[in-house]
C-alpha cells in the first residue's frame, strides 16, 4: 500500500497550521455565500454554500487527523499510510475524502449550467465508487480533485473572459494554484518536498480567495 | 448587442416593475415591462411565489402580484447579492 503523503519533520506543525487556516478561509466563503443565498434563494449560492462548507469541515478534519495520528509515526519523514493507522484514523482519513471530493464535486456541478439531480448524484457516485475501489486511494484521490479543479479552473476562466473583473481573475488564479498544488500532491507520494510545495500552493490560492472576497465585501 | 440578461438580473427586474407600481401589479404589466415571453415571465412568477419574493391575489376580473418582506429585502440588497455572485462565477 502506498502512502498517502510523506511530510518532512520540520514542516509538521506548520502544515497543521495551513489546514486549519484553509478551513477557516473556505469556512467565511462559504457563510457568506450563505448569506448570499439567504436573501436570492439561488440555487448556485446554496451549492457554493454547501461545496465550500464541505471543504472547509474536510480540512479541520485533516488537521485532526494529522494531529492525532502521525504523531505517533516517529521518523525523519512522517509517512501516513493506510495500513497503519487505526480506526478511527482509517475512519478520519476516509471522511477527509469524501467530504473534501463531495465538496469539489458540488462546486464543480455548479459550474455546469445543468439544474439535474441526476447529473449531480453520478458525478458524485462516480467519484466516490473509484475513490472507494481504488487500490491506490491516495492517488486516485489526488488524482479525481485535480481533475475537478481544472473543470473549476475552466469555468473561471470563461467567467473571466465574459466579465473582466478582477475578483473574477483573482479566483481563476486561486484555482489555477490549487490545480498546480494538486499536481503537486499527486507527486508528494515520492517526493517529500511536493507535499510542502503543494501547501504553499495552496496557501497562496487562499490567500487570494480572502483577498476577493474582502474585496466584494468592503466594496460595498 | 446587450448582453443575455442573467436569472438574477431577470428576478430583479421583474421584482422592481412590482414595485415601481406600488406593490401590485397585473400579470399584462409585467409581460409588457419585464421584455419576456409568457411563458417565460409564467415561470420566472412561479419560481418568485415559491421563494416567497412575490404573492399571487386572486380578484374577479383575473390576478395581481405583490412584492413580499423578502421582495423587497432582495431589491434591497441586489446590489451585494450581483456583485458576490458576478465575482464569484455563481450567475
Amino acid at each position: 500500500m502506498s502512502n498517502i503523503y510523506l511530510v518532512p519533520e520540520w514542516f509538521f506543525g506548520l502544515s497543521i497550521g495551513l489546514e486549519v487556516l484553509f478551513a477557516l478561509v473556505s469556512g467565511i466563503v462559504a457563510a457568506y455565500s450563505y448569506r448570499i443565498y439567504l436573501l436570492s434563494y439561488g440555487r448556485n449560492s446554496r451549492l457554493f454554500t454547501i461545496g465550500f462548507s464541505l471543504i472547509s469541515l474536510s480540512y479541520i478534519l485533516k488537521a485532526f487527523l494529522n494531529l492525532f495520528v502521525l504523531s505517533e509515526v516517529k521518523e525523519g519523514l512522517k509517512a501516513l499510510s493506510i495500513d497503519n493507522l487505526n480506526l478511527l484514523g482509517l475512519i478520519g482519513t476516509y471522511a477527509h475524502i469524501i467530504l473534501f471530493t463531495t465538496g469539489l464535486v458540488t462546486v464543480a456541478y455548479m459550474t455546469f449550467d445543468i439544474k439535474s439531480w441526476r447529473v449531480y448524484s453520478l458525478m458524485l457516485a462516480t467519484n466516490l465508487i473509484v475513490l472507494i475501489l481504488s487500490s491506490d486511494e491516495a492517488r486516485a484521490f489526488n488524482m479525481l480533485s485535480t481533475l475537478l479543479i481544472l473543470y473549476i479552473c475552466i469555468h473561471y476562466g470563461v467567467e473571466f473572459k465574459e466579465n473582466k473583473r478582477i475578483r473574477t481573475l483573482l479566483l481563476f488564479l486561486s484555482f489555477v494554484l490549487l490545480l498546480f498544488s494538486g499536481v503537486g500532491f499527486i507527486i508528494a507520494e515520492n517526493y517529500y518536498l511536493n507535499y510542502v510545495i503543494g501547501h504553499i500552493l495552496e496557501l497562496g490560492a487562499y490567500v487570494i480567495i480572502l483577498i476577493s472576497l474582502v474585496l466584494t465585501i468592503k466594496i460595498k | 448587442m446587450s448582453k443575455k440578461r442573467t436569472r438574477l438580473e431577470v428576478t430583479y427586474d421583474i421584482l422592481q416593475v412590482i414595485r415601481n407600481r406600488n406593490g401590485k401589479i397585473k400579470p399584462t404589466h409585467i409581460l409588457y415591462k419585464s421584455n419576456l415571453s409568457y411563458q417565460m415571465m409564467d415561470e420566472y412568477l412561479r419560481e418568485l411565489i415559491q421563494k416567497s419574493f412575490i404573492v399571487e391575489k386572486k380578484l374577479k376580473n383575473g390576478r395581481t402580484y405583490a412584492l413580499t418582506e423578502k421582495g423587497f429585502k432582495f431589491l434591497d440588497q441586489y446590489s451585494i447579492i450581483k456583485d458576490f455572485t458576478t465575482s464569484f462565477g455563481l450567475e
